[in-house]
């Protein structure tokens, strides 16, 4: 047991405003706090800060601005670039400028879809020097998404590039920016375009502006001072999938979240200043906020900006060279990547050519860790690889092992322990906790930890949803339970969220798509398992009576959540059966579709109405098991 | 075992409720009912997130056998406007009968899934039914706490983590 670990705990439990009180004086404040908590004010009320500042200039102002910050690697375009904290203060600064030129002010909202270069991690702090609030929506989302994003959001700006890179492909980003902004409600007043030299964007004026000329225009003008924010200033937006196809937007506050992250680097991940981090994600997801952006550069590290993926680009081999290149000495990737290595490379031949260099520990998130997963990166990394939990909602790992206080417990197929300032319980049906070993709901206890939403955007019912089952309690959504030595389990999901290749998305969403398609009476989409990815989506389409063209009904079924979510969706396949399985109320049993889908056993449940319903599903699924 | 035609149910608000059996010709206005169902009772309530319920869904609501399923409809007095859904189905020994409620969104916490629920549940007891389920989301708290006040008690469902099954028995 780690001493500090169990030290540190105990003290952010029994004492959680003297807790967090030390670890805010980690950062810069503009006016201290007056209160570490109040119930409704929120964290660090009363104190001042800018998160830009404490991510950026106060490093240059302490002397480091020839110090690195930001690695950009990117071996889809061949390139790798170096910016120290003083150069990308200038790179984030002339954005500012830009934004500020275009009208955008403390408060406006500003939208970026943006591909995984460096400008768009100059954008998101350029809008928090100014004190505007960025809402990122990752580049894999389609145009009706993004639409529903900026109604929601309703930004002045919205900031993108002219193509994205994947591989050999390029995804030109500027026809679904037309495209959303065309179906949107909410008129955005500018639209910024990087031109990439991949692809050329068109522009239309007087709307859009070119990038590279707009900051040529705007060379002169004095950089925009660090806006002074309230702690409980929003600092960005980020959308979630909910139960259904209408996006969370969770708000997250510049003061809570500063302290936390900045706590979060030394203490879980190891990392100090002057250390290289990598968190192989996108800056389009929370994790991409929290550790690609912000918590590295608060803690004075630097940071790598990956544009590739774990494999193809060129091969198998190209984490571990990242991983040298850059002296990464702590590295956080999700699961289905080390899954896609391992599947390239079974022998993990690239890794023994290679090396992990200066690596000290893997950490892994946005879907469990399967136990054969870890095995196998440790086998061959010869390092700890340390599963861990969290969500969009709380913006900083509420269950880990804590690396940087000494403690080096893992089971594999838990997430660890309760991260200092988290305090979780599991409850029963009726509300009361379980004995250990015993499946229930995942509670946290409030108050949150200061990272935590407060808010969702323009939905202040539907963030309250999340604390009214259990009072006192916020309700993760997840199903999970304490072993007998305390390593804290998550199982899956209570609701139909699914989690693919670590990306979090709504079957209920995909079904309302679903239902829309012509030839369609009826429809269900589940999560089953999936060896690469986790969990993919698969959809089950009752057709129509007199429909015809049932062949195309699947092509069209898969054809049409593409087209209205985007290819994160990950739709791949339908089925066309004759019959779902239901209760005799009519609801469907979805959880006999899964037992299906993974191939276990599916015994009739005692309600339902057909049993001979599973039969004909599984010889649609599997017809030669069928046979 | 009784057959009720129709019946009028006070509730907690004073808001009065017609209920009788819905039946083919029924259709119509119940398509149109959960349409003013809000988007996550509908999902509550048939375990799909379709934005309007299908004909299929809408099948057993009004093709009821009057025996071991019954479908009743629950009618503001005042307005006469349909404003309730609920859904008896027994299995054949008629040992256990599934309850299903909706109600109209802006009916909601007047007391009428209350009035349901009850009447439905002694609807299933008056058939001989040993118990009366209730099978949810574990997302809808608002169900699970009603049916918890009404003594049906909350257990898991069929080893799926997203579902609970609320149960009354009777004897």
């Amino acid at each position: 047991m780690s001493d500090a670990y169990r030290q540190t705990w105990d003290l952010s439990i029994k004492h959680p405003e003297a807790f967090w009180s030390q670890a805010a004086r980690a950062i810069d404040w503009i006016s201290p706090p007056d209160t570490t908590y109040d119930p409704d004010r929120g964290w660090f009320a009363g104190g001042t800060l800018n998160t830009t500042w404490n991510a950026v200039d106060r490093h240059v102002a302490n002397g480091r601005g020839k110090d690195c910050a930001l690695i950009y690697d990117s071996p889809v375009t061949d390139s790798v670039e170096r910016w120290t904290y003083a150069g990308l203060q200038d790179e984030v600064g002339r954005v500012a400028a830009m934004l500020e030129v275009r009208g955008v002010r403390r408060g406006d909202r500003v939208v970026i879809y943006m591909p995984m270069i460096p400008q768009t991690v100059f954008a998101m702090l350029a809008c928090a020097r100014l004190g505007a609030i960025h809402s990122v929506v990752f580049g894999g989302f389609a145009a009706h998404e993004l639409a529903k994003r900026i109604d929601d959001a309703t930004p002045r700006v919205l900031l993108t590039a002219s193509c994205g890179v994947e591989g050999s492909r390029t995804i030109a980003y500027k026809p679904l920016v037309d495209e959303a902004l065309a179906s949107a409600r909410h008129e955005v007043e500018s639209v910024l375009v990087l031109q990439r030299p991949q692809v050329a964007a068109e522009l239309s004026a007087p709307r859009d502006h070119d990038w590279a000329a707009l900051r040529e225009e705007t060379a002169h003008l004095p950089v925009p001072p660090c806006a002074e924010m309230a702690a409980s200033d929003p600092l960005y937006i980020l959308y979630t999938s909910g139960t259904t196809g209408t996006p969370k937007g969770v708000v997250r506050e510049n003061g809570g979240h500063a302290v936390n992250l900045a706590w979060s680097m030394p203490a879980i991940y190891d990392i100090g200043p002057g250390d290289v981090f990598w968190a192989a994600s996108d800056v389009g997801w929370v994790v991409g906020h929290s550790y690609i952006v912000y918590a590295p550069l608060l803690a004075g590290a630097t940071t790598v900006l990956f544009e590739g993926k774990p494999v193809g680009t060129p091969d198998a081999g190209t984490f571990w060279r990242v991983i040298q290149r850059h002296k990464v000495k702590t590295f956080f990737t999700a699961p289905t990547a080390i899954r896609a290595i391992r599947k390239e490379d079974p022998d993990a031949s690239f890794l023994q050519e290679i090396g992990t260099g200066n690596l000290k520990v893997i950490f892994l998130a946005g879907e469990r860790a399967d136990p054969e997963t870890i095995s196998w990166a440790e086998e061959h990394t010869c390092l700890p690889v340390i599963d861990h939990w969290w969500q969009t909602e709380l913006g900083a790992p509420a269950i880990a092992t804590c690396f940087g206080l000494g403690d080096t417990r893992r089971r594999r197929g838990s997430a660890g322990f309760p991260v200092p300032g988290n305090a979780f319980a599991i409850l029963g049906e009726d509300g009361q906790p379980v004995p250990d070993g015993q499946s229930g709901a995942v509670v946290m206890r409030e108050p949150l930890a200061p990272c935590a939403y407060r808010t969702l955007w323009n939905n202040p019912v539907g963030y309250a949803k999340n604390f009214t089952s259990f009072p006192g309690f916020y309700e993760t959504g997840d199903a999970g339970h304490f072993d007998a030595e305390g390593f804290l389990h998550i199982m899956g999901r209570t609701d139909d969220i699914i989690n693919v290749a670590g990306h979090r998305l709504s079957t209920g969403q995909m079904e309302q798509i679903v239902a829309t398609v012509d030839g369609v009476a009826e429809c269900a989409v589940i999560g089953a398992d999936d060896a690469l990815k986790g969990q993919i989506p698969i959809a089950f389409v009752i057709p129509r009576a007199g429909a015809s063209d049932l062949k195309s009904l699947a092509p069209r079924v898969i054809a049409e959540v593409r087209s209205e979510l985007g290819a994160v969706a990950a739709l791949k396949t339908a089925f066309v059966v004759p019959q779902l399985p239901k209760t005799r109320s009519g609801k469907i049993l979805r959880n006999v579709l899964r037992k299906i889908m993974n191939g276990e056993d599916f015994p009739p449940p005692p309600t339902i109405e057909d049993p001979g319903a599973l039969h004909a599903i599984r010889s649609v699924a599997f017809p030669k098991a069928a046979a | 075992m009784s057959t009720i035609t129709a019946v009028t149910l006070p509730t907690r608000s004073g808001l009065d409720l017609d209920v009788r059996p819905a039946t083919e010709a029924d259709a119509g206005i119940l398509l149109e009912f959960f349409d003013r169902v809000s988007d996550e009772d509908r999902r509550f309530r048939f375990f799909a997130a379709a934005e309007h319920v299908s004909e299929a869904q809408l099948a057993p609501m009004v093709h009821a056998d009057h025996f071991r399923t019954e479908s009743w409809l629950g009618f503001n007095t005042a307005t006469g406007e349909l404003i309730a859904s609920g859904l008896l189905a027994c299995d054949g020994p008629l040992d256990t009968g599934e309850i299903a409620i909706s109600v109209a969104n802006a009916y909601k916490g007047q007391g009428v899934g209350w009035a349901m629920l009850d009447f439905l549940a002694n609807q299933a007891k008056e058939r001989g039914c040993r118990r009366a389920i209730a099978i949810e989301s574990r997302d809808n708290h608002a169900a699970i706490e009603l049916e918890r006040e009404k003594g049906f008690v909350p257990e898991p469902f069929d080893g799926d983590p997203t579902m609970v099954v609320l149960s009354k028995s009777f004897r």
